[in-house]
């Protein structure tokens, strides 16, 4: 006789979800159907599995939960409507309003925070204080990025105190001392902070950074970031009021919560920003304009249409982006660079890869920003090795990174890159010497093995041709 | 799990209303339950704690929108279930590392076999690689079944899913769970 039984019913028996009749029948006739019988004891193992894990003992103790949840509730202190204003639904229009509101206060921050540096009302935007946030660092050889193009990096022994609320950083090579940033929240790019070897990245978010000696302090003020250490390989999430403490030599980490002195500190630096002390009598009117000057010259026309480029981006609307942009480069002179990199990336949304490599170019040629140009040489490099498999000129690029940026932001990927074009072209020497160089800079990195036990295999493979010939 | 009246309603109302007290109370009477969720999924401590602090955060962010139509804990299983899978796809499941010293004593101290629970923990590192692979909400209606020991009334309560289509998207996943061990070579034994 054919078995009629649908194999959810099966399934239904043995989570127990069928009715007791049927449970009664079905159970009568898997006793006799052999097809049914191994369904049923097939549904039974892989429910044991899903049910392993009922016996896993937590490793979180009472003691850290508790804690846990006292630092929650002091950071949702600090946000009180979560807990004073129940949202009601008569009032949802209100909520909708103020959101409106926020964004609106959110976007025209930004938007002034950008015309001020771009234009020539630089200085007033220096003056009026930037209404975000902040990020501080007290340590030395730290590189921060905005906008993943823009950077400033922090020679050691350096002392700068910045106050320049913008993703455009004036670059600092001063001796002496630590330095202090203020920057302005990112909204939608990411920022990251390199301190040592430990690396930090956050969007729209505060948190500070401070070194003392091997030992780096990463202090979350809002949101969430997470910490890399490039020592040990390890990542950790820092949660808002935790402090992480990070050895760049010994490639330990560990998170706590923040103490009240930096708790204030950080929250003084965050909401009012107040006049910074200038160590190196450094005054707001002293320093360096590195853009002031030619950002005069149709300074305000140009502002608006850049203004009006950056919302098209922002709206992903690419295709109009890129139409703005080689407009605006045939029509103003300023900032060309920036206008030219924008290009490059619209061109790259939109996968039009030998365009965003000729934007590239003229990014290059428009730019003396050495920053700048280590993150368009790294993006060219990337374009022609993963998006057009130009392998040969992909290689003379990363060798003109390895060689000019000696301690660049992305040289752990360009060896990476480097391996796979050689060992994509058989070179196995090439690629062990690319290895040991790559190790000895990044002694922790653990990708190194994975590399070795290709040339492994490359060896093998070429080991069995050669017997293959051979014999032959 | 258990059908009968929620425990925690006069501390849910309160908490409702405002009451941090009230609020921090039913966290505590409650820690035990996110803490076991989160060590069913995975065995990184580190990554339980984040866990445990992600979903305490959106408690508090989120209790004024509880509408009680369901029990507390199932409620908060969901949450829990949802943040722990948010953070597994963020950090990969290689973080869920196979601790063979703590399989070996896990296993000295039961019945199974040092191979038994090395292989149990291998077909549970591959179910819950199919599951995260599910889509959201059958992820989470068969992980708030399977994994976090909520009931089918429950869950059609919490999601607002007919009981039937919860059977179905529970019968889905199973089969497909049979079909990646079957395919592994982990069923060869039945």
């Amino acid at each position: 006789m054919k078995c009629r039984v649908s194999q959810r019913q099966v399934y239904l028996l043995c989570d127990g979800l069928l009715p007791g009749d049927e449970r009664a029948a079905l159970e009568a006739h898997i006793a006799k159907c052999d097809r049914c019988a191994c369904l049923l004891r097939e549904a039974r193992l892989s429910l044991a599995v899903l049910r392993s894990a009922r016996t896993e003992p937590a490793l979180l103790d009472e003691a850290s939960a508790d804690a846990a949840i006292a630092r929650a509730f002091e950071a949702a202190g600090r946000q009180p409507r979560m807990l004073e204003f129940p949202r009601v639904r008569k009032q949802r229009w209100l909520a909708a309003a103020a959101t409106v509101l926020l964004f609106a206060a959110a976007f025209s921050t930004y938007v002034g925070l950008h015309r001020a540096n771009r234009g020539g009302s630089r200085s007033a935007g220096v003056e009026s204080e930037p209404q975000g946030s902040t990020i501080c660092t007290l340590a030395r050889d730290t590189t921060v990025i905005f906008n993943r193009m823009c950077g400033l990096r922090i020679c050691a022994n350096s002392r700068v105190t910045l106050n320049q609320p913008s993703p455009r950083v004036v670059h600092f090579d001063l001796a002496d001392g630590g330095v202090r940033i203020a920057a302005h929240k990112g909204l939608y790019d990411t920022i990251s902070v390199r301190c040592g070897a430990v690396s930090v990245m956050a969007t729209g978010t505060h948190f500070a950074v401070d070194r003392g000696g091997d030992e780096i302090r990463v202090a979350v003020a809002e949101g969430t970031v997470v910490v890399r250490n490039a020592q040990s390989g390890s990542r950790s999430a820092v949660a808002c009021g935790e402090l992480c403490v990070a050895n760049g030599e010994s490639g330990t980490m560990s998170t706590g919560p923040l103490p009240q002195s930096l708790r204030s500190q950080l929250a003084e630096g965050f909401e009012t920003l107040g006049p910074w002390d200038f160590p190196l009598g450094l005054s707001r009117g002293q320093w360096p304009q590195t853009r002031s000057a030619h950002a005069q010259e149709d300074g305000s026309a140009a502002q608006r249409t850049f203004a009006a480029i950056r919302r098209t981006i922002r709206r992903a609307e690419y295709d109009s982006a890129i139409v703005a942009l080689v407009n605006y480069l045939a029509r103003y002179s300023v900032d060309k660079d920036v206008a030219w990199c924008d290009l490059a990336l619209c061109y790259s949304k939109t996968s039009r890869w030998e365009s965003a490599l000729d934007a590239y170019k003229h990014t290059m040629s428009a730019t003396s920003d050495t920053l700048v140009r280590e993150a368009v040489l790294h993006r060219s490099n990337s374009i022609l090795f993963s998006k057009l498999g130009r392998y040969a000129e992909a290689e003379k690029g990363i060798r003109d990174y390895l060689a000019a940026y000696p301690i660049g932001s992305w040289r752990e990927r360009e060896y990476g890159m480097l391996v796979k074009i050689e060992l994509a072209g058989k070179r196995r020497d090439d690629a062990t010497r690319t290895i040991e160089a790559y190790q000895s800079e990044f002694p922790a990195a653990c990708s190194v093995e994975e590399m070795r036990t290709e040339i492994a295999k490359l060896s093998r493979d070429s080991d069995v041709k050669g017997d293959a010939g051979r014999g032959r | 799990m258990d059908t009968g009246p929620d425990p925690d309603i006069d501390l849910v109302e309160r908490s409702r209303h405002g009451d941090a007290s009230a609020l921090r109370e039913l966290l505590h009477a409650n820690a035990r339950l996110i803490r076991s969720v989160a060590a069913r999924l995975t065995r990184n401590p580190q990554l339980q704690e984040d866990i445990f602090q992600e979903v305490v955060m959106r408690v508090i962010r989120k209790i004024s929108e509880f509408r009680g139509n369901c029990k507390f804990s199932t409620w908060l299983y969901r949450i829990t279930v949802n943040v722990t899978f948010s953070m597994l796809s963020r950090e990969g499941v290689h973080r869920n590392t196979l601790e063979l010293e703590e399989v070996a004593e896990h296993s000295l101290s039961g019945e199974q076999s040092i191979e038994d629970a090395i292989d149990q923990k291998r077909m549970f590192k591959k179910a819950l690689s199919v599951i995260m692979g599910m889509r959201e909400n059958n992820r989470e209606v068969f992980s708030m079944f399977y994994l976090a020991d909520a009931s089918l009334d429950e869950i059609a309560k919490q999601t607002g899913k007919s009981q039937n289509a919860i059977k179905a998207i529970l019968f889905k996943g199973r089969k497909l769970i049979t079909k990646h061990l079957r395919r592994n070579g982990m069923l060869s034994n039945v």
